[in-house]
C-alpha cells in the first residue's frame, strides 16, 4: 500500500468521496500500482453488482401519505 | 427556466408555503433510494411499504408542524427516519431481518418491475437474487452501511451521524463488507 494512502481513502475514492487533489494523486498513484489497481476494479465491479438491483415503492403508498398531508391540512383549517 | 432543477430545499419551502405537488415532486424524487434501502433492511416487500408510508407521514407531520430545521439536506433526514423505524420494528419483533416470509415465499419474486419479455425477467431474476446473496452474507453493521452509502447514497460522514460511530469506522465496515462480498464471489463464483 502506498504510504500516502490507505485503504480506507480507496473507499473514499471509490465512492467519489475523495477530494479534486487526492484523486488525482491516488489515480496516479493506481496507474503505477497494479496490485491497487486490481483491488480498485475489484471494488468498482462489486459496485456495479449492487448496482443491479432497484424497488420502488407501490402507487398506494404514495396516495395514503398525499391522503395524510390532505387530512392534516383540512384538519388545521378547520381548528 | 426550461431545464432547471428545483432544489430539496426550494420544493420544501414550497410545500410549507401550502403547495401539495411540492411534497409530491420531493417523494417521487427520492423514493426509489428510500424504499430500496428500507426494502434491503426488513426483505419483506409489505412491511417495506408500512414503513416506506410511516416514514412520509412522520415528515410531513414534522414539516407541517414547523419543526423541521435545515441543518443538513432533506434526504439524509429522511434517511434517519425510515432507518430508525426499521430499527424500531426489529426491537418491537425482537429478530433480526428474515429472508423469506412467514410461509418460505420470495419475496424477491412478487417486486414490480417493467420488463418486457421474459427474457428480461430471467436476467433481473439472476440479478437480484446475485445482489441479494451477497448483502445477505454480511454481518449487520457492514450490510447497514452498503445500504446506506450504495442505495441511499448518503455520504460516510451521513452515515457515521446516523450509526453513531465514527466516520472511520464506517469507512472500515464498507471496506470489510467490500473484501467479504469479494470472498463470496470467489468461494461461490458468482459472476459479476
Amino acid at each position: 500500500m502506498n504510504q500516502d494512502f490507505t485503504q480506507l481513502d480507496l473507499i473514499r475514492f471509490i465512492y467519489n468521496e475523495t477530494l479534486p487533489q487526492e484523486s488525482k494523486a491516488i489515480r496516479e498513484w493506481i496507474s503505477k500500482d497494479w496490485e491497487a489497481l486490481d483491488l480498485v476494479n475489484e471494488y468498482k465491479r462489486i459496485q456495479d453488482t449492487l448496482d443491479g438491483f432497484h424497488a420502488q415503492p407501490s402507487p398506494t403508498s404514495i396516495r395514503i401519505i398525499m391522503e395524510h398531508n390532505h387530512n392534516m391540512e383540512e384538519m388545521e383549517t378547520s381548528c | 427556466m426550461q431545464g432547471q432543477i428545483i432544489s430539496d430545499k426550494e420544493l420544501l419551502c414550497e410545500f410549507q408555503n401550502g403547495n401539495e405537488s411540492a411534497l409530491e415532486l420531493l417523494i417521487n424524487r427520492h423514493k426509489e433510494k428510500i424504499f430500496t434501502s428500507i426494502y434491503l433492511f426488513v426483505r419483506d416487500h409489505y412491511l417495506a411499504e408500512d414503513i416506506f408510508q410511516d416514514t412520509f407521514i412522520k415528515v410531513v407531520d414534522t414539516i407541517r408542524k414547523g419543526k423541521y430545521k435545515e441543518e443538513g439536506k432533506f434526504l439524509p433526514w429522511v434517511m434517519r427516519i425510515s432507518h430508525n423505524l426499521c430499527i424500531d420494528h426489529f426491537r418491537k419483533t425482537k429478530r433480526t431481518p428474515k429472508v423469506t416470509t412467514s410461509d418460505g415465499f420470495d419475496i424477491f419474486k412478487v417486486l414490480k418491475f417493467s420488463d418486457t419479455n421474459a427474457e428480461d425477467a430471467l436476467i433481473r431474476d439472476q440479478s437480484h437474487n446475485k445482489v441479494r446473496r451477497l448483502v445477505e452474507s454480511l454481518p449487520q453493521e457492514q450490510k447497514e452501511v452498503v445500504i446506506l452509502r450504495h442505495y441511499a447514497n448518503l455520504s460516510f460522514k451521513e452515515i457515521a451521524r446516523i450509526t453513531d460511530v465514527s466516520i472511520n469506522t464506517a469507512l472500515g465496515r464498507m471496506r470489510y463488507a467490500l473484501i467479504n462480498m469479494r470472498k463470496l464471489i470467489e468461494e461461490k463464483q458468482i459472476s459479476i
